[in-house]
């Protein structure tokens, strides 16, 4: 269910106002999944001619790689959706241990290795 | 003196999970879970859910296009626009909501669908758990629907005979050849509500009881898992419980304490045996009089 709230909910678009984004899911990184890409840039169509997405705009220039604050993965880089969601899940499954073990002192320890998104 | 029997409710995810869940999905990895040493390595079994994910073909497809598509056609342009929807992520309707809410016509109720309607209007499922049916999310992602966004008011004000400010009357369709249906008659160009869901993703995902095997490795603190699940036998779905009957609660801590905290009854002596399984919804309806208890511990733990 946790992982429902995150996940669910609704994008809509409607003429001429921005995307309406009412779902977490956006602020995962299944947004950087192939199928949900073309979202990223977070406005409809008319405002992506009118107003260019600065950070696009950074990313395009400069390639993503560029070390600014701007600097993104560039959209649709993190793979298949159906997958994403299934190892996300598995993830987040496994890293329920690191809360039941957090009360121990950890210090300088990098990241799980493998990012399925 | 008798014993009364407890029934506990699921009301959702603890913060503590809730965190847990935001920080993996945030950052797409597990979270550095301490090892003993700094230096260490070992293989965990357990049993514990696994989604699975699928597209949804056939009939239900056709179905799901079927019901977005007439929310699309019947929401009120004249409240705040006619949205179209790039992304819908659903759960199954619980059977708690179904007596609120109403299939169109030619429609029978399904709770797989994302849309019913309620005073006249399409109401997104907003169900958060499937109840007494297996754990499922649907998501529908549509790319085409945000660039209808704008091509379809256009549709609109180009429309030769329109004289008010009205949308194309795209019809709603009562069989998925209607989606197929040219719309000649709302603009000058040609249009077809299946071009909605051309490039369009449906993917159905289920929860499954999963046998994993995880093996961790940490090289000077390092975090390393490799996770493999047991994918060669058909998993069993998770049906997730919406009530769990007990712990009991003894009639004179219950007099005292009418909201006692499940750890009170420890405290009893006499209490009963402990159940071999949890008793979940109508089985804990069932069996009120079942003279056995769980250890709530084991409910928390297994609450997800």
């Amino acid at each position: 269910m946790a992982f429902n709230q995150l996940v669910q909910g609704s994008v809509t678009a409607t003429f001429g106002e921005p995307i309406n984004i009412s779902t977490t899911i956006m602020e995962t990184c299944l947004a950087q999944t192939d199928e949900l890409a073309f979202l990223q840039n977070g406005t409809s169509m008319q405002y992506m001619e009118a107003a260019r997405n600065l950070e696009t705009a950074v990313n395009e220039v400069d390639g993503w790689a560029y070390p600014g604050l701007a600097s993104t993965a560039p959209t649709g880089a993190r793979g298949r959706l159906r997958s994403a969601l299934e190892d996300v899940f598995q993830n987040f499954t496994l890293s329920l241990l690191a809360e039941r073990t957090s009360s121990k002192t950890s210090e300088d320890r990098s990241l799980a290795e493998g990012n399925p998104c | 003196m008798g014993r009364q029997n407890t029934i506990y409710q699921f009301i959702g995810p603890s913060h503590t999970v809730q965190n847990v869940a935001s920080a993996a999905l945030g950052l797409g990895q597990i979270l550095p879970i301490p090892p003993p040493a700094a230096n260490a390595s070992w293989v965990l079994e357990f049993w514990g859910p696994a989604l699975h994910c699928s597209d949804v073909l056939g009939t239900k497809r056709n179905a799901i296009w079927r019901n977005i598509w007439n929310a699309f056609n019947s929401s009120n342009p004249l409240n705040g626009g006619q949205p179209t929807y790039p992304l819908l992520a659903w759960v199954p309707w619980s059977v708690v909501d179904q007596p609120s809410y109403f299939p169109d016509e030619n429609e029978t109720f399904d709770a797989d669908l994302p849309f019913y309607r309620k005073d006249g209007y399409p109401i997104l499922s907003s169900s958060t758990m499937a109840l007494n049916t297996s754990a499922t999310l649907f998501l529908a992602i549509m790319p085409e629907m945000l660039s209808f966004s704008l091509t379809g008011i256009q549709v609109e004000v180009d429309a030769p005979n329109a004289t008010t400010l009205t949308f194309c009357d795209y019809k709603n369709a009562s069989t998925v050849q209607d989606l197929n249906t040219t719309l000649s008659d709302c603009g000058p160009m040609p249009w077809q509500a299946s071009a909605a869901f051309q490039q369009a993703t449906l993917l159905r995902c289920d929860l499954a009881s999963t046998s994993y095997s995880a093996a961790f490795r940490y090289v000077n603190g390092t975090q390393s898992i490799q996770i493999s699940t047991n994918t060669t036998e058909q998993s069993p779905l998770v049906t997730p419980a919406y009530t769990v009957l007990g712990p009991e609660i003894p009639d004179d801590l219950n007099f005292n304490h009418t909201y006692s905290p499940p750890s009170i009854q420890n405290a009893t002596a006499g209490r009963p045996k402990n159940c071999s399984t949890l008793l979940s919804d109508k089985q804990a309806h069932e069996n009120l009089d079942k003279d056995c208890i769980f250890d709530p511990a084991v409910a928390q733990l297994l609450s997800y």
